[in-house]
């Protein structure tokens, strides 16, 4: 079955800057669809268990590893891309991030001033503080008091949230498939919300195959559930599909010669597990999650990130390495884990690109300094968790990461990006992109803030032209 | 038992696999025991196709070989980062691939295994929850539905 609709903008992706870009555009009455590969999840209906979360709220079954097999990308498929699975710590990013992006960008409005307006716009429609104290863990405090005897300056992390009731019993581990009572502020719950009462139209699990440009516009080619194909029409078209997708897309549609760099520049943060077993009970599970994160003047000069997580029994126990009666006994302790994960921020771009089978072949880029800096940080993770008493300290055999930019990168030069600075793409009248993939580099801190305060500066160009 | 992704012998020999990676003891059940059939073919259908026939060739080639064998060779790839190149990157997959599928079987507490997934919880002792209801209906449901422009014109 075809079809054909037309709409002022349709937004491929339903994260933070699909949906913050709908959000901005709706509320000025513009018409927009935007199509979404993965479902919507009713709250009653989120997955129970690790398998299914990961499998339905993830691409490729949760983990796509990269060339090595020694690091996983993940990245969110459902109503609200990432935004449902993630942990919703929120950055503004400070002058480290902003100087590195005029340095591979160009473009000279990455400064903190500047941005300033676009995060507080961001941080209007989300409900951000720190989470309650009371309710921290003794793997926080673990964390807290191992990294400040080794001359870190740990701080409480800040995170969209509201109304967790942890007092009623709580636990946040709880809420990584999908938050059951609407306190992690994921974009079904706030932005992508506020769009649809405004008019937004969505198509969940309507997967975008291609895409054309035409004279006065766009049409795109996608599957809805999988089975039915529809086209529709528009003047404006969005990519906030993330890297990979967005990569994928224009491969898939043709544009690699029109744009030389595209799955160049990509870049990750390699986020690595330490594991400390203690003789005592540190139920790291309970209560809040990712109460503390350092990212302390060292920690932004080194690229580090140290960062206060922990997970449920399935997935602890893919990362804690080995197998047979030890791993059955460490699983028997899961009470007894405390854990703290080291983000490097790849300094060095990798790529990405896709086989005939549409499986992603990355390239994570990092170079033996980066594999340096992985190094120091582990050690700082291991030295943290001995400190602090734990009897034995493992690493996981491979790094996750949940972060991933570029592939098509904001820029001056055509050569070297595909996005222009007013986000659209070069040589393309009506396409825009100002997700994670337009993102010039790496930042080393966690970018969903900064994709929202992206999309609705883009969005106030896009709004120029409709 | 009928998996739709693995043959009976794959599926036994995962199976013996997973009694390597998951033994039991006194408390804690054998991989085995578990029927994990029942969820197998759901997780798998998760997975890249290209990942699946990896995993049923590698099953086609283990489902020879003596539990001993097998033991050394998970033993061995245990020490991937000894072996640099292709034999180091084929160790990670099989690491990834077996312990990926056999840990997310056995730790996610599922229903319908024999008791084990119960079992498994009691004995790990994990008890978060998330113990409120959501404090007014969401809306989010029906904002959806009438959103969809194919609803409306092609109920499906």
């Amino acid at each position: 079955m075809e079809e054909s609709l037309t709409y002022d903008v349709i937004i491929i992706g339903s994260g933070c800057s699909g949906s913050a870009i709908a959000n901005e555009l709706t509320r000025e009455g513009v018409s927009c669809l935007m199509l979404e590969a993965g479902k919507h999840h009713k709250k009653e209906q989120l997955p129970l268990n690790p398998i299914d979360s990961f499998g339905q709220m993830t691409w490729g079954g949760g983990l796509e590893m990269d060339t090595t097999f020694r690091n996983a990308v993940m990245r969110g498929k459902g109503v609200g891309g990432g935004t449902v699975v993630y942990q919703a710590i929120m950055y503004r990013f400070d002058e480290y991030v902003y100087e590195f992006w005029r340095e591979k960008s160009g473009i000279s409005d990455f400064t903190v001033e500047k941005m300033q307006p676009w995060y507080e716009k961001a941080e209007a429609l989300l409900s951000i503080s720190q989470q309650d104290e009371r309710y921290k863990t003794e793997c926080a405090r673990i964390f807290h008091d191992g990294l400040t005897k080794l001359g870190f300056q740990p701080k409480i992390e800040m995170r969209a949230q509201k109304n967790c009731h942890w007092d009623k019993g709580n636990d946040c581990i709880e809420c990584y498939g999908g938050c059951k009572i609407n306190g992690k502020q994921g974009m079904p719950d706030t932005v992508l919300k506020s769009a649809l009462k405004q008019g937004l139209k969505l198509i969940p699990e309507f997967e975008v195959k291609k895409i054309e440009e035409k004279s006065e516009g766009w049409m795109v080619h996608g599957e809805y559930r999988g089975n039915k194909r529809f086209s529709f029409n528009c003047r404006k078209l969005v990519l906030g599909a993330g890297p990979l997708g967005n990569i994928k897309l224009l491969e898939d549609s043709g544009f690699k010669k029109r744009l030389p760099s595209l799955g160049q520049n990509f870049y990750v943060h390699t986020q690595w597990t330490h594991f400390g077993l203690f003789d005592q009970i540190v139920d790291a599970h309970k209560g809040v999650l990712m109460y503390y994160g350092c990212t302390d003047t060292k920690c932004r000069e080194m690229g580090i990130k140290f960062e206060n997580i922990f997970m449920s029994p399935a997935i602890l126990a893919d990362f804690y390495p080995g197998y047979g009666r030890n791993h059955q006994e460490i699983m028997r302790k899961y009470r007894h884990l405390s854990c703290i994960e080291s983000a490097v921020q790849g300094r060095n771009p990798g790529s990405v690109k896709f086989d005939k089978n549409g499986i992603p072949i990355i390239d994570i880029g990092f170079t033996d300094e980066d594999k340096k800096r992985e190094k120091y940080a582990a050690e700082v993770a291991h030295n943290v968790l001995y400190k602090e008493g734990a009897k034995e300290v493992v690493t996981s055999p491979f790094s996750i990461c949940p972060h991933h930019f570029g592939g098509l990168n904001l820029g001056v030069d055509g050569e070297t990006s595909c996005i222009d600075p007013e986000f659209r793409l070069h040589g393309f009248r009506n396409l825009y992109c100002a997700d994670s993939s337009a993102f010039p580099a790496s930042c080393g801190l966690n970018p969903a803030l900064t994709i929202l305060a992206l999309s609705i500066k883009a969005s106030q160009n896009i709004l120029k032209e409709v | 038992m009928a998996s739709k992704h693995f043959s009976p012998d794959q599926w036994k020999t995962l199976e013996r696999i997973g009694d390597i990676l998951i033994p039991g003891d006194e408390t804690l059940p054998v991989f085995s025991v578990c029927g994990f059939y029942n969820h197998v073919d759901r997780l798998v259908g998760f997975l890249q196709e290209s990942d699946v026939k990896d995993m049923r060739q590698l099953l086609n080639v283990m489902k020879y070989l003596p539990n001993f064998v097998i033991r050394f060779i998970l033993w061995i790839a245990t020490k991937e980062h000894f072996f640099p190149g292709p034999i180091g990157l084929n160790f990670r997959k099989l690491n990834v691939g077996l312990r990926g599928i056999t840990f997310s079987l056995y730790y996610s507490f599922l229903n319908n295994t024999n008791g084990c997934g119960q079992r498994v919880k009691e004995v790990i002792d994990y008890d978060a929850a998330i113990r409120t209801k959501l404090e007014k209906a969401d809306d989010m449901p029906n904002l959806v539905e009438s959103a969809n422009p194919l609803n409306t014109k092609h109920a499906s």
